[in-house]
């Protein structure tokens, strides 16, 4: 049924006596809701994770003398740790990380946002064309990777229509001046990852109240009137959504580094999974990575917390105005004017 | 070890006379690669009859072409000069095939062998060649010992990190492992190959057999089989880099003219590093209709290493090693600031955006006429031929081969190339106990002199020849060129390992980004080596000062030995 | 939707009015010249895609020139990869496994894997949404999943895969697939389900449904759109994978972004028209996924003939 008829539904439901909504049975309900993505998780995460720890405190490599179980012959306690907040270069990996979030999700998002904008009115076959603009998406990583390696060749079609529109030679080196390879590599990142956030935020759009915003109009409301002070408020949840979940992805960016200059030139590109990747795959130090994993994961929670709980506040306040405000007083009005009636 | 001669049989002495003869009856690269082009399996090689004729006429060739020749136990049949690749009982070969017999009727060999192998060396083992031959190196296998050949592939990008997982989880589901050289340490130390000195010894390869032993003696055994003293592969490549140049522009007399009055010398093929940089500078002219680098060697991540290593092991009689025998780290001196400064230098030489291209690119600079020299892989003369069109572009037939370029250490001229990459194959310690003596033997058989020269012949894929008598093959000398052939004589005992110690791809990595950082003129070259220095000594100490410090006084054999000095003159 | 006329009556603090000129032609150009704009700037690697899959082996990544269009486009790059004319000289080694099986194995692990996780994502949205499940630490939890750098966690699940002989197997790889991709469905449907109201299932239930029946009568078909959005994205994340079946599969699993990776030969390096032909093939079934449901991607996630 349609929100139209649920809601006639609910003002003409039969006057008796509503079921006890905050009873046991919804606990049970709830419990069982989420138990099988309890299970998924413990499953997934409990072993490895513990392994992790396990090995993290030592200096373990498959290329010593004993397999994994072994691993506490080479106990250090917190060396790992120590070495890695220590190490220059995982800093830098770090920084260059957020650097990179920063600048990517900003851009993503401003330019998702304005192509949602472009598509909200109707337009014949808006569907297939914003299908076309979801095509990057739907292109697998690593060949968007080398795609983009041979487009910023220093004689790549970049360089060779950038020369074409300035009438002079362009050889602007994209791949090993270390001041331009994040640019190079963000620009995949935003390539691939803008259709998301249009996607996203042309959905929240087309949900807004469309008889709110005519009227505003109507009332002489200019379009960035209505847009900073209507539609805003009213997509804040879904833009915020939109943010943590692609911050949370472009903070573990990988293919875009390391396919365009495995990181480098030096350092130059290496964000912190590159950094992870090279002391897992090319160093063999699993003891150590995880260790630096492990650092890496409580500085993100942090910064979840920190970033998500005031947020999830701030959209459940906006929910509540949303979709009608208290429902808690709500029900109880309700219940109050039923019970009302019937001692009538 | 195997000393002296222990083949029993000689090879029938027409063989030797084919280098003589060779320049009238060799096939030209073109007449070889159009009658060998390939439809699925198996190669045509029209070419082969012509060439024959020369050598042995008469009713013994018909008695060869039906099957073995007199006392050969085993190998192809069915084209001419087939008996140059069969086997008697006393040799490497027939002694692995015996050994395999008799461990299959005891029972104790499988009925299939399963080979991890890069996907592109597999023409070489399932393909007939030549023209006539009845059965691929791998149905030879299966004829003579019953046992079938499966092969599991893997690329280069994820070779090692498959190698170190499977290490890890101790995958015995493969009987032949395959690496390159540069992880030998790092997958010996893992446990993943089994070492192979009991096999050795009880069936007695010719590796230092000076005719079918590998060339270049015992350094090149160390060099392609062993790491700290003890063996684990059986050599089934050779990736030494010979220096390709562009003889056409060094022949040319304005050009020698004009490098003469420049530079009061006469132009010819550089044999110091001092006269490459004369040489490489003199033929830069990117301005030019055809802009010609004169030095495309390669610097890109990865592929730029080893000519830094070119540079660098060259700088002392005989070698320059990377560590000192007490394990630390050697580059921090004269020698390893000057070879960065000349990897640096020689970047001005190089294409634009040479710090983003590999080979492949290179292959295409030689192909198309621009680069006039560099360092790079012995199978560049072998791809940049008429045939290709993807990299030959008219300039393939000009280019010629020999040793890279080294320096006059007290009046004595070392040159020295080194090994980069070259993949070979292992026992996998972690497969059934069982399997691994018949998988050590597949390796003797496939990998002796006469199968080995047999299965580089054939075109179709990257295992190049190192043993001496392959030098000698005319399905060789076809496949490669008679002048490159010649080159890699000189270049094969003049080389020099990377390092393959236990955390190679570590030491290898810190002085890949440094000389990246140094290359995008992030630091200076001294500043560069004092990085490595530094980093190297780390990983040292994080791995056991004491153990690395034995491997590396190991590695030293590995080295070409005293006394191998030059070749003063150019080769070709 | 019609577009109201730029000249409305005067009202009250709208003086500008009279002399308003009919804005709406200029606005739809620019919004079209925005548009292509746009198309081209984000078409142009699909484009390089497309004609280097066209274009035989020297026009891929010839030093110093540019091919904007092949010069002599082929399909062999096509043929050579799914296996119809395996492309075979002596300076390409004979392809021994066309891309078909691949293909195969990853529509197979990343269908399956969204399945999954759709199924055990969508149930626990609702529960958060509807019945605060967990608390106000689950959904967090729950998020730090995606939050751990997956080439750590990758070692030791790695482990434990061998050890359950789960390793180089599909069922491996799609249990894998519907754990790290759940996440991502609680928290897109956790705020889709958050924009149905209570009442909607509660007068479900009034009307004699259980909590189940209220769920998938009458929330569900509500965000119907939202969980279309939700599966696409995350059967992308799927399809996409690349370091998780790289560590977990060797032949029995191998997928085909697995297999892309290994388009090398020992004679001409990186396959690129080979790797693009794969690329034009693997952009297919997300693409005709998106298709499929393209109506709710845009249209149907209507509720604002509910809010106040």
């Amino acid at each position: 049924m349609t929100g139209i008829e649920a809601e006639q539904h609910v003002r003409q439901a039969p006057r008796r006596r509503l079921p006890d909504f905050g009873g046991r049975s919804e606990e049970v309900v709830s419990r069982l809701t989420i138990a099988p993505g309890q299970l998924l998780m413990l499953f997934i995460v409990a072993f490895p994770a513990a392994v992790a720890i396990y090995i993290g405190f030592t200096e373990w490599t498959p290329t010593s003398s004993d397999n994994v179980w072994g691993a506490y012959h080479y106990w250090h306690w917190f060396d790992g740790y120590w070495e890695a907040l220590r190490s220059g270069s995982f800093w830098h990996a770090m920084w260059l990380t957020v650097w990179f979030l920063a600048v990517a999700v900003g851009v993503e998002f401003v330019l998702g946002f304005a192509l949602a904008l472009l598509f909200l009115k109707e337009f014949r076959g808006r569907g297939l064309v914003t299908l076309f603009f979801l095509l990057p998406m739907m292109v697998v990583p690593a060949v968007s990777g080398f795609i983009f390696f041979m487009i910023f060749q220093v004689d790549g079609p970049l360089n060779q229509g950038l020369a074409a529109i300035l009438g002079h030679n362009v050889q602007i080196h994209w791949l090993d001046d270390p001041s331009l390879v994040m640019w190079s590599a963000i620009t995949v990142d935003i390539w691939q990852w803008t259709p998301l956030m249009f996607l996203i935020l042309l959905s929240g759009l087309v949900a807004l109240p469309e008889d709110q915003l005519n009227q505003a109009r109507i009332l002489g409301a200019g379009f960035w009137h209505r847009f900073r002070y209507l539609m805003l408020p009213m997509l804040k949840p879904i833009i915020l959504i939109a943010l943590i979940i692609r911050a949370i992805e472009v903070f573990k960016v990988f293919d875009a580094p390391y396919l365009l200059t495995q990181g480098g030139p030096g350092d130059a590109s290496t964000t912190i999974s590159v950094w992870l990747y090279r002391e897992v795959i090319i160093n063999t130090r699993w003891g150590f990575a995880s260790a630096a994993a492990i650092i890496v994961l409580i500085i993100v929670s942090f910064a979840g917390v920190f970033a998500v709980r005031p947020i999830e506040q701030a959209q459940e306040e906006t929910l509540e105005e949303l979709v009608g405000g208290d429902t808690e007083g709500e029900r109880q009005r309700v219940e109050d004017a039923i019970a009302a009636e019937a001692t009538v | 070890m195997s000393k002296g001669n222990l083949e029993g049989n000689d090879l029938p002495p027409e063989v030797h006379d084919v280098s003589a003869n060779e320049s009238e009856k060799r096939l030209t690269r073109g007449k070889f690669i159009a009658g060998a082009g390939v439809a699925g399996a198996g190669l045509a090689l029209g070419g082969v009859p012509a060439m024959a004729k020369g050598w042995t006429p008469g009713s013994r060739n018909k008695a060869l072409r039906s099957g073995l020749a007199p006392g050969m136990i085993g190998g192809p049949v069915g084209f001419k000069g087939a008996e140059r690749y069969q086997y008697p009982a006393n040799s490497e070969e027939g002694r692995a095939i015996l050994g395999l017999k008799a461990l299959r009727k005891a029972g104790k060999a499988p009925d299939t062998l399963v080979v991890q192998a890069l996907n592109f060396a597999r023409p070489q083992f399932e393909n007939k060649c030549p023209k006539g031959a009845t059965l691929s190196i791998a149905g030879i296998f299966e004829k003579e010992t019953g046992i079938k050949l499966k092969f599991v592939e893997t690329n280069p990008a994820s070779e090692y990190q498959t190698n170190i997982r499977n290490a890890s989880t101790k995958n015995g589901s493969f009987d032949l492992v395959t690496g390159a050289i540069e992880d030998t340490g790092d997958y010996a130390e893992a446990g993943l190959l089994r070492p192979l000195d009991d096999y050795v010894a009880k069936y007695r390869p010719s590796w230092n057999d000076p005719r079918y032993g590998y060339l270049g003696g015992r350094s090149t055994v160390q060099l392609f089989t062993q790491y700290n003293g003890k063996t684990y592969w059986v050599a089934f490549d050779n990736d030494t880099q010979p220096f390709v140049y562009r003889s056409d522009l060094f022949n040319n007399p304005r050009e020698k003219t004009a490098f003469e009055d420049k530079y009061g010398q006469p132009l010819e093929f550089p044999k110091t590093w001092d006269d490459q940089a004369k040489v490489a500078a003199f033929f830069t002219r990117p301005d030019a209709a055809k802009p010609l680098y004169g030095s495309v060697e390669r610097k890109a991540p990865f592929w730029g290493i080893v000519n830094w290593q070119h540079r660098f092991v060259c700088s002392a009689d005989p070698n320059q090693y990377y560590f000192k025998p007490d394990g630390s780290a050697n580059v921090n001196n004269t020698a390893g600031i000057r070879a960065a400064s000349e990897h640096l230098r020689s970047l001005g030489w190089s294409e634009p955006g040479a710090l983003s291209k590999d080979w492949i690119s290179q292959y295409q600079t030689f192909g198309a006429g621009n680069g006039v020299m560099g360092g790079t892989f012995a199978n560049c003369t072998k791809l940049v031929v008429p045939a290709n069109k993807a990299f030959d572009k008219g300039f393939g037939k000009y280019l010629r081969t020999d040793v890279q370029p080294g320096r006059i250490i007290n009046g004595k001229l070392v040159r020295r190339t080194v090994i980069f990459y070259n993949i070979s194959y292992g026992v996998n310690a972690f497969a059934p106990k069982s399997h691994h003596e018949a998988a050590y033997l597949f390796l003797q058989w496939a990998g002796g002199a006469r199968m080995y020269t047999y299965l580089t012949a054939n075109p179709g894929g990257y295992q190049d020849p190192h043993h001496a008598i392959s030098f000698k093959d005319p399905l060789v000398i076809g496949s490669y060129g008679a002048e490159p052939i010649r080159a890699l004589t000189e270049i094969i005992p003049r080389s020099a390992p990377p390092i393959t110690l236990r955390g190679a791809p570590q030491y290898n990595q810190a002085l890949d980004q440094e000389l990246q950082k140094m290359l995008t003129k992030q630091q200076s070259p001294a500043k560069a080596m004092a990085n490595v220095e530094r980093r190297w000594n780390q990983i040292t100490k994080r791995l056991g000062t004491a153990r690395q410090a034995k491997a590396i006084k190991a590695s030293y054999a590995a080295f070409p030995p005293k006394g191998r000095y030059g070749p003063d003159k150019a080769i070709v | 939707m019609a577009t109201a006329p730029a000249t409305t009556r005067v009202t009250a603090g709208s003086t500008a009015a009279v002399r308003r000129l009919p804005l709406w032609p200029l606005k739809r150009i620019g919004r079209w010249l925005a548009i292509l704009l746009m198309a081209g700037t984000f078409g142009f690697p699909l484009y390089w895609t497309v004609t280097m899959s066209f274009k035989p082996q020297d026009e891929w990544n010839p030093p110093g020139k540019v091919f904007w269009f092949p010069d002599h486009p082929t399909v062999s790059n096509f043929t050579d990869i799914l296996g119809i004319a395996q492309e075979s000289s002596i300076f390409f080694s004979g392809r021994s496994r066309s891309a078909l099986t691949p293909i195969y194995h990853s529509l197979i692990a990343a269908g399956a894997g969204t399945v999954l996780a759709l199924l055990v994502g969508v149930f626990a949205a609702y529960g958060i949404a509807r019945f605060r499940a967990g608390g106000r630490v689950l959904p967090f939890q729950i998020l730090q999943l995606r939050m751990f750098p997956p080439i750590a966690i990758i070692i030791p699940l790695l482990f434990m895969w061998v050890y359950l002989d789960l390793w180089d197997t599909l069922q491996g790889l799609i249990i894998l697939y519907g754990a790290v991709t759940f996440p991502f469905v609680v928290w897109l449907m956790r705020s889709f389900f958050q924009e149905v109201p209570r009442e909607i299932s509660e007068a479900a239930i009034v009307d004699g449904c259980t909590h189940w029946g209220a769920f998938f009568k009458a929330v569900l078909p509500q965000a119907k759109g939202g969980l279309a959005a939700t599966a696409l994205f995350v059967f992308i994340l799927n399809w996409s994978d690349f370091l998780i079946a790289l560590v977990m599969s060797q032949d029995h699993a191998q997928t085909a972004p697995v297999y892309l990776q290994a388009l090398q030969s020992g004679s001409s390096g990186q396959e690129y028209g080979k790797q693009a032909a794969l690329a034009m093939i693997l952009i297919m079934p997300p693409a005709i996924f998106g298709l499929a449901i393209q109506r709710y991607l845009v249209r149907g996630l209507t509720f604002g003939a509910i809010k106040r």
